[in-house]
């Protein structure tokens, strides 16, 4: 299966401040891939890169099989861009946009747009910039649709849109990604959504990393387990034991990639008794959360 | 696309079109009032003698309007452009970034072109009217630099509004002023009459300058 | 790649606002006036007296033989120039070598006529009123036409701006029958009603010929002047006076000057030796006694003194620093390889002119080679292969160049 898009030993800062290296990835058309971390941490910087708007620092970027600092305009054809904030020419009404946009794009299915606008219930020659922040979500994602991309690009997809719409919205992709063998590259914030969709994750944390699997492999490896403490609450250090621990008052929860009986041979080895050892189980947004921590 | 493109510019400019066309109407209006008011108060020949003698254009007022009009036009059609990033919009889509771009200027530059024409149509009909042939042919003579300064102006002023760092605002800044000023040195008719080739061949090179700071916009520049 | 030559659009035309704005600034700091004399023709000690405000506060008087004035003693020595001075301290001649003067015989009998190259150099509308020369009244008027010659002659109406047929084929078939050929190359006279008396305008026809042409009573007057068509004129200012000395002044492309007199159009030449039209204003005084020419621009003078035959009596000359001279211009000429000329004192039309400042502009451009190589390398670790038409841009450009290249900076291009 062929890449839609690789990134090869990734690295950039914004002047003194590192935002990542060495970041290796890449996408399988066909898959919906997810960049998750909390704000800061790079995702729009990668968007930014991938579409040619931020030269990296090091390392390089290929997208459809070219250079993401120069696509050329054939390539950019089959790329739906939601950029960051949803932006939209908002001097335009909702018809213009779209009679705009059509004429760049043989394949625009205008009966996609109008479909995910007329719930809005606003109308034609309604200006987008009187639109509220949500509408405006609408609309930008509304043309993506409507170009029917080989490969669409949605950072932040969810910001503004109530509930409804998001889950309006999930099935639109999942139906466009399946139907046709489409590819889907997003960034979020919202990621009870994204545990339906998402195939392939990366979770960003501050200057690194955190993890890099298919979302099914994270859930399945991931543990979140608690216990009580009898004495002093220790001082846990972070290794390829613990990825996280949160503790309050004597109950104590602690993450890991690893199985309960290493876990508990790992707390016996460093003297702390322990009991009432439970496991619970988490869906994406606890995992995250407890990859990621509460700050 | 390029109908596309010509689409959303006349969407933004459209109101700075009849704008202009109002004040610009008004101008050519008041002009031909205020030149037969001259003749009605004065012997014609005495008039004449004054525009001939003393070398004075009887359409001052039109002098600066161009060049403010071409700079309102920079300003209306490319800071939409700028405002919360939707130049990633713009250079997204699926044609080549320094042919939208250079599109969009002809666009600014087409409109600046119309408005000129009917300019120098308009004096040269009130001129030919009062005036013998000399009169109108150095009174078209006269303006021209005052037209010419619209289009470095426009251009200067994109390049401006186009570019994301300061800095280079202000040396676009710094090379625009001196430019515009020299086309509007000195008052009396017909003085650019060896200069203004010249000066139309400086205003050519205006024509490229927006897509460095263009370039510099899409790659992100730091520089 | 498009935006690499947008880059040097960008340079090029700040280089071009550098070269019109900083040698300007420089000069609103730098510059000083001219000190040139005020010369003075003695009829009293047949010699040559000077003013000239050499310290900045008084004017200082002397002579070219060493003396010092003071002020009254020197316009006591100037009687035809300070005549009302010496009027009142009553001391005024009565003649001068046998020649009677007083108050009024000065004044009938002085004139000033004078040129300078703006004159030549201006802006023209070859429209033109035709007085009636002798008119039954007192003051010369307006008339309601103004005439233009070309390929014809034609009167037009100002009231109704149209061609005035009858007139205009009367006068044309005039200078038809004068010998004129058309079209005119040239034409010259004073559209003013302030003149004592109106003669017409002289016009130069397709054989270079010069023509008279007056309008008397109503009727052309027109005849061939018999000026020689070799003289090469270049321009001709005619200036009625009432001492009839001359109609106006020739001056021929080889910068010549004739004055045009009454007998019969004959030519006087007069002595200008070094003259440049383009340069220098003329200036010629005529006095009860003497003629004066005098020409000068802003490197030196020359003063030429005649009888009132205009035979040659005396001339002074001197010349001062020029400009270029000045250390502020050698400087100048290091730091701008170039300056953009647009406007100049000697020419109304608005220029677009590349000053080169000479041999000195190359130490600048060697200067500012050094600056950015040193700049690229050290300072922005460039590759220099990448840009390297930006030493060229410094090579023609000096200092203009290495400030465009080093602020307008080259980007990684694709």
């Amino acid at each position: 299966m062929e890449n839609v898009i690789e990134c090869v030993n990734l690295t950039h800062s914004y002047g003194n401040k590192l935002i990542y290296e060495n970041l290796n990835f890449s996408v399988q058309k066909g898959k919906i891939f997810g960049i998750l971390g909390k704000n800061g941490t790079g995702k729009t910087t990668t968007i930014n890169i991938l579409m040619g708007f931020l030269r990296p620092t090091s390392g390089s970027c290929y997208v459809l099989g070219e250079e993401s600092h120069n696509l050329s305009p054939e390539t950019r054809r089959k790329i739906g861009l939601l950029h960051e904030g949803h932006v939209c020419y908002e001097f335009m009404t909702v018809e213009q946009v779209e009679r705009f946009y059509s004429q760049f794009f043989p394949n625009w299915k205008r009966d996609l747009y109008y479909g995910l606008i007329d719930r809005l219930g606003v109308a034609c020659d309604h200006k987008i910039s009187k639109m509220s922040c949500g509408q405006r979500s609408q609309v930008a994602l509304g043309l993506i649709m409507a170009q029917d991309p080989e490969l669409m690009i949605l950072d932040d997809y969810s910001m503004g849109l109530d509930a409804g719409y998001r889950m309006l919205f999930i099935d639109y992709l999942i139906d466009y990604v399946r139907e046709n063998n489409k590819t889907v590259f997003m960034t979020s914030h919202i990621i009870q959504d994204l545990e339906q969709i998402i195939d392939d994750a990366i979770i960003m944390g501050r200057k690194r990393i955190l993890l890099q699997m298919p979302i099914k492999e994270f859930l399945n490896t991931f543990h979140q387990y608690h216990f009580n403490i009898d004495g002093q609450v220790p001082n846990l250090d972070f290794d390829d034991v613990v990825a996280n621990w949160e503790s309050l008052k004597n109950h104590f929860t602690i993450y890991s990639f690893k199985p309960e009986t290493e876990v508990k041979k790992y707390l016996e080895n460093k003297g702390i008794s322990f009991g009432d050892f439970t496991e619970t189980t988490m869906n994406l947004e606890h995992a995250f959360i407890g990859l990621t921590g509460k700050y | 696309m390029y109908k596309a493109i010509l689409y959303k510019e006349w969407i933004k400019i459209r109101w700075w079109v009849i704008g202009y066309l109002v004040v610009m109407l008004g101008s050519l209006i008041y002009i031909g009032l205020d030149v037969r008011q001259w003749f009605e108060m004065n012997d014609a020949i005495r008039v004449w003698l004054y525009v001939i003698q003393r070398s004075v254009p009887f359409f001052k007022s039109l002098k600066f309007i161009p060049v403010f009009a071409g700079i309102l036009l920079a300003i209306i059609q490319f800071v939409p452009e700028m405002v919360k990033k939707r130049y990633r919009l713009t250079f997204h889509l699926p044609i080549d970034e320094n042919k939208s771009l250079l599109f969009m200027s002809f666009v600014g530059l087409g409109m600046i072109a119309l408005f000129s024409l009917l300019v120098l149509v308009s004096l040269a009909v009130v001129s030919s009217i009062y005036f013998p042939h000399e009169v109108s042919a150095i009174s078209l003579l006269t303006v021209a630099p005052w037209l010419l300064a619209s289009f470095v102006a426009y251009l200067g002023a994109s390049a401006i509004t186009v570019d994301p760092s300061w800095k280079y605002r202000v040396v676009y800044a710094v090379l625009l002023y001196p430019i515009v000023q020299s086309l509007f040195l000195g008052g009396n008719l017909g003085l650019y009459r060896f200069s203004l080739i010249s000066y139309i061949f400086l205003s050519l090179i205006f024509i490229l300058i927006v897509l460095f700071p263009g370039y510099r916009l899409r790659k992100g520049s730091r520089l | 790649m498009i935006p690499k030559i947008s880059r040097y659009a960008i340079i090029i035309l700040f280089i071009v606002a550098l070269s019109i704005l900083l040698p300007s600034l420089y000069w609103m700091i730098f510059d000083k006036p001219i000190q040139a004399p005020m010369v003075f023709y003695s009829s009293i000690k047949k010699g040559f007296l000077f003013s000239e405000n050499r310290t900045g506060n008084e004017s200082e008087y002397f002579d070219n033989e060493g003396n010092t004035y003071d002020r009254k003693t020197f316009r006591t020595l100037l009687p035809l120039s300070y005549y009302s001075d010496l009027l009142k301290w009553n001391i005024l001649p009565d003649n001068i070598d046998g020649i009677p003067i007083s108050y009024s015989i000065i004044r009938n009998k002085s004139l000033n006529f004078s040129f300078e190259p703006k004159d030549l150099n201006t802006p023209i509308i070859d429209l033109y009123p035709l007085f009636e020369s002798q008119s039954d009244f007192a003051r010369l008027e307006l008339p309601g036409e103004l005439f233009r010659v070309g390929t014809s002659l034609e009167f037009i109406d100002a009231e109704t701006n149209k061609i005035i047929t009858a007139k205009s084929q009367e006068f044309t078939q005039a200078l038809h029958d004068a010998g004129f050929q058309f079209p005119a190359k040239y034409i010259a006279g004073n559209p003013t009603t302030r003149k004592p008396f109106d003669e017409g305008y002289f016009i130069i026809d397709a054989a270079n010929s010069v023509y008279h042409l007056k309008q008397i009573k109503g009727k052309p007057f027109c005849v061939n002047t018999g000026i020689s068509s070799d003289l090469n004129i270049r321009f001709i200012k005619v200036q009625e006076n009432s001492m009839k000395e001359y109609y106006g002044a020739i001056v021929t492309k080889t910068n010549e000057i004739y004055l045009i007199r009454y007998n019969n159009y004959s030519l006087t030449k007069l002595p200008v030796d070094g003259y440049i039209a383009d340069e220098m204003t003329f200036r010629l005084q005529c006095n009860p006694i003497y003629r004066m020419v005098k020409y000068y621009d802003d490197k030196g003078l020359t003063y030429t003194v005649m009888d009132s035959n205009y035979n040659y009596i005396d001339t002074y000359q001197t010349c001062w620093t020029p400009r270029e001279e000045w250390t502020s211009s050698k400087i100048a000429a290091i730091v701008f390889p170039f300056s953009i000329e647009r406007k100049s004192g000697d020419y109304r039309y608005i220029k677009f002119k590349f000053v080169f400042t000479g041999k000195l502009a190359f130490i600048g451009i060697l200067l500012g080679l050094i600056i950015t190589l040193f700049l690229k390398v050290n300072i922005y670790h460039e590759k220099l292969r990448d840009n390297w038409f930006d030493f060229v841009i410094v090579l023609f450009s000096g200092l203009f160049g290495t400030l465009a290249v080093l602020l307008i900076r080259p980007e990684p291009w694709d």
